[in-house]
């Protein structure tokens, strides 16, 4: 409960995690590969850092902020003004999930 | 040789000739996607149809090239800011890593009737589903004297992979001080909207830094720079002051390779030292020749659900040679991105699942400025099932309020990362 409280995943209407290969938040997460690399898991030391791995609260606070105007204007002001906060609840827990291959 | 011993002597890379040889139809089992072109929207299909299937779904790529060489960063090389190998990337990882068959080969034709693609070894492919990502191809005609000036290397287009890049680069590097460099811009819509502008800024900053008395005139047939255009002209007059000229509307009707005049509608003739036209363009001679150039006899008209062209079932055309919805432009990014959704759609549709009813695509283009500093502009767009096309998220197109080092460095990292989406 205190762990999906701290994540902010109360709502209890989000489907089941997809295993499937070609689920629809595959597809979704591949719309970051162009910047972020396959799976998020781009260079380690370029300038575009990679999204793989990161905790799900962080990928989410940092969207936020990116649709907020926040800190350094780049290109992911746009870009997170796309994503929906279901979209991008499912795309935190998607990226946390992406281990090295 | 049964279809094992031919898939394994296709894995074993290189160029392997298959002329005379029949690939008989595929059995129900393993459905089989050939693949045409190994660019920004081949290799990434090819690669994506892999994975998505969890290997279940064969796939073959024919590719001419035994490399990937990207045009876009190309203009870097022609202001001598890169070399052509840091923009090459090897085809061998999408067989050792993916499973793809690589067919080293050019396809000559399709029969979407029987299913079949003609190599120019003599090979005929058979498939299940073809996806057909052969980027554009300059129309040459209405321009007097350019297809000669083309074909004896004096005027180069530098429009798509390689030699002609080097080709520009030594042209400029052999200009006297004092020298003009023209660039012809066609008329909307042609391949990747900032990167005439982009070229002429860096070659701008090339001269400024090496023959400052040069000079470089844009001579644009659009009515206005096509994007980012307010950055592009701010960055013109702060960077490079009377060294850069742009013009518009100016339509060329006629270029001479061994005068190096240029001729246009309305106005003056204007000679230059170094010319390079970018001619108008329209979908690869293929997809016109199979017919499927459907608009205006120049672009492929695809169901944006699966990138199906409405012209022959189970082809799939990808990036520039698609007639884009509105507000897409044509790019390395995009054709990345209708690939993962015609992957995704391709896989499902073989293997009787559902179609994501609800694909998006996101475009991100860098354009540099000069050596150091960049900008960007991006959009994202999501599928409107009752227009059954993709438009754009209104907060979501825009550019950069500025170029900037921090810019430069994303663009190089986007490179890179957008190359092993594709490749790795």
């Amino acid at each position: 409960m205190l762990c999906v409280a701290a994540h902010g995943l109360a709502d209890s209407t989000d489907p089941p995690t997809d295993d499937r290969a070609n689920s629809p938040i595959k597809s979704l997460a591949a719309t970051c590969a162009g910047c972020h690399g396959s799976d998020g898991l781009g260079a380690p030391d370029a300038a575009i850092p990679p999204i793989a791995g990161l905790p799900p609260g962080r990928f989410i606070e940092s969207m936020r902020a990116f649709r907020d105007g926040e800190g350094k204007p780049t290109v992911m002001r746009q870009i997170a003004a796309g994503y929906s906060v279901a979209q991008t609840r499912a795309l935190a827990e998607y990226f946390a999930g992406v281990t090295k291959r | 040789m049964n279809r094992r011993d031919l898939l394994t002597r296709l894995g074993a890379g290189g160029a392997l000739s298959l002329a005379g040889c029949v690939h008989a139809p595929r059995s129900r089992a393993r459905p089989l996607v050939v693949v045409v072109g190994g660019g920004y929207g081949g290799a990434t299909a090819a690669k994506y149809l892999r994975l998505l299937s969890g290997g279940a779904v064969d796939v073959t790529l024919v590719e001419p090239t035994p490399h990937f060489v990207s045009s876009p960063l190309s203009n870097r090389v022609i202001a001598g800011e890169m070399e052509i190998a840091d923009l090459t990337v090897d085809y061998d990882r999408l067989r050792s890593r993916h499973g793809v068959s690589l067919v080293r080969d050019r396809v000559t034709a399709i029969d979407p009737e029987r299913k079949t693609v003609v190599l120019a070894g003599g090979a005929r492919l058979h498939y299940d589903k073809l996806v057909l990502s052969p980027g554009i191809e300059a129309i040459t005609a209405p321009i007097e004297g350019l297809s000669d000036a083309h074909e004896s290397g004096r005027i180069v287009f530098a429009w798509s992979g390689g030699e002609e890049t080097l080709t520009l680069q030594r042209q400029l590097a052999a200009m006297p001080d004092g020298g003009v460099f023209a660039i012809t811009i066609p008329e909307s819509p042609y391949r990747c909207p900032p990167a005439p502008y982009e070229r002429a800024s860096l070659v701008a900053a090339y001269l400024q830094a090496h023959k400052p008395r040069s000079k470089v005139l844009v001579l644009d047939a659009n009515q206005d720079v096509t994007a980012m255009g307010p950055l592009f002209k701010r960055a013109w007059r702060e960077l490079y002051g009377d060294m850069l000229e742009y013009r518009n509307h100016y339509g060329l009707v006629g270029a001479d390779g061994a005068t190096l005049r240029l001729r246009f509608d309305v106005q003056e003739d204007v000679h230059a030292d170094v010319i390079n036209v970018l001619p108008p363009v329209q979908a690869a001679r293929l997809a016109v020749d199979a017919g499927l150039a459907n608009v205006n006899g120049r672009w492929c008209e695809v169901d944006f659900l699966n990138f199906e062209s409405r012209v022959a079932q189970d082809v799939h055309v990808l990036g520039d040679s698609i007639q884009a919805g509105p507000m897409m432009p044509k790019s390395g990014f995009m054709a990345n991105a209708h690939a993962k959704v015609a992957a995704s759609a391709i896989v499902a549709e073989l293997q009787g699942e559902a179609v994501n009813p609800q694909p998006m695509l996101v475009n991100a283009c860098y354009a540099f400025v000069s050596a150091t500093l960049a900008m960007h502009a991006a959009s994202v767009y999501r599928f409107v099932a009752e227009q059954r096309r993709f438009e754009q998220i209104p907060a979501t197109g825009g550019a950069s309020a500025a170029w900037t080092e921090l810019e430069a460095r994303y663009a190089l990292s986007w490179a890179r990362n957008i190359w092993a989406d594709m490749l790795d």
